[in-house]
């Protein structure tokens, strides 16, 4: 690729880190995060080299990436193993999360590949439920779809429930 | 906005902090070389008969790396011991089965290229693996080779046809090339290792190395890395 597609090599360098930060919230995995990414450049790489940069270059490798990884998902059949809360403390260095901000997190794990991406999609990148529809070519009442089923799966995690039931209540 | 909405939000944007910087460019890079360089392998021993290995190959299912038992890789003697590139060394064997490290491929139990000229075995539809380092390692050209080995990285040109010589493969701190022996029947072949260009006109300067390429005997299949293979210098 180096010297080979110019244009291509300042579109990887340019967007990398902000798709890094959602392959990692798909993924929940640094590593795999880097693997879907890569995979996704490889993909967009070779339309690039035939037929020029498409047009809406970053929506176009995102939408292969969320694609990829629910591709991915389908096949691997795996299941997944939260993230330890060692883990996050290590990684998070002063920014250690709260119970309810790592409860959250442990409970995107529970949820399909398919909602997930929904909802990294809706609330991450604050995308529509239309444009998220064009990304995983469903239509925008099936996005909604997955979203209230995604939240019902949230809502009713049993660690969120604990924690719902022990937190504070605001004062108004 | 729902408190909800929020906890996720703030959850992501905290977890993403995690992520830190990798050298994606560079990754890229070295995985479309990888994916080229497994396809036209996978092409040429699909031509040559041997589809279940190109089946194998372009599956990508020796992976790569380091040497298999975690032992160090032998310091070869070294191409060039005088001038710019002195310190070059180049090592021809069997593509390593062992575990993929970033998909480069390195040779297996492999022999040192000497200067002048070398001798190797091969089988029918074999392929080695050579790995350069050191000096120059990126301005190395696989060059000469004939109908009974050739270079099975090379480039093609605008119509599709392989071109008979070819630069290895840039893959960092090394390059790699490799060699095919294609012919059903047993056969000797010659390719030479040059500096930047390939002799195009008669009376060629000495090059690095020149390989006599011996092929004999029944094929071997790349899932039996267990293949003839010496490198004698002749005098």
């Amino acid at each position: 690729m180096r010297g080979d597609l110019p244009d291509f090599e300042e579109f990887v360098a340019a967007r990398q880190h902000r798709l890094l930060r959602v392959a990692f919230l798909l993924t929940r995995d640094h590593h795999r995060a880097e693997d879907l990414l890569q995979d996704a450049f490889v993909k967009v790489y070779r339309r690039w080299r035939h037929e020029g940069p498409p047009e809406h270059s970053e929506a176009y490798l995102r939408r292969v990436m969320v694609n990829m990884y629910i591709s991915s998902r389908r096949h691997r059949r795996s299941t997944e193993v939260p993230l330890l809360e060692d883990d996050l403390v290590d990684t998070a260095g002063p920014s250690v999360p709260t119970d309810d901000r790592l409860i959250v997190w442990r409970a995107l794990g529970v949820l399909t590949a398919r909602q997930r991406a929904v909802l990294v999609l809706r609330i991450y990148e604050g995308m529509t439920d239309e444009e998220i529809a064009d990304h995983l070519h469903c239509a925008a009442g099936t996005v909604r779809s997955l979203a209230s089923r995604a939240y019902t799966t949230l809502r009713t995690h049993s660690e969120l429930l604990d924690w719902a039931a022990s937190a504070p209540k605001e004062k108004c | 906005m729902d408190t909800l909405d929020e906890l996720l939000k703030e959850s992501m944007e905290l977890h993403v902090r995690q992520v830190t910087t990798v050298d994606l460019p560079g990754r890229v890079t070295r995985r479309l070389r990888r994916d080229r360089r497994l396809r036209t392998a996978a092409g040429s021993l699909a031509a040559a008969g041997s589809l279940a290995a190109a089946g194998a190959l372009a599956a990508g299912v020796w992976g790569v790396g380091a040497l298999r038992d975690g032992t160090a890789r032998p310091q070869p003697a070294a191409l060039a011991t005088t001038g710019e590139c002195a310190g070059l060394r180049i090592v021809i064997g069997r593509p390593n089965p062992g575990p993929s490290d970033q998909g480069i491929r390195s040779p297996l139990d492999p022999v040192a290229l000497l200067p002048g000229d070398n001798t190797i075995s091969m089988g029918r539809q074999d392929y080695l693996w050579l790995e350069a380092s050191g000096p120059c390692h990126d301005r190395l050209i696989l060059d000469g080779p004939g109908p009974v080995v050739h270079n099975g990285a090379g480039d093609v040109d605008a119509e599709g046809r392989k071109l008979p010589s070819g630069p290895f493969l840039d893959e960092g701190d090394r390059s790699t090339a490799v060699v095919f022996s294609n012919e059903v029947a047993d056969g000797e072949g010659v390719f030479t290792i040059r500096l930047d260009a390939a002799c195009t006109s008669k009376p060629c300067t000495p090059p690095l190395a020149s390989v006599h390429v011996a092929v004999r005997g029944t094929a071997t299949s790349p899932s039996d890395p267990g293949a003839v293979l010496d490198s004698t210098a002749t005098p």
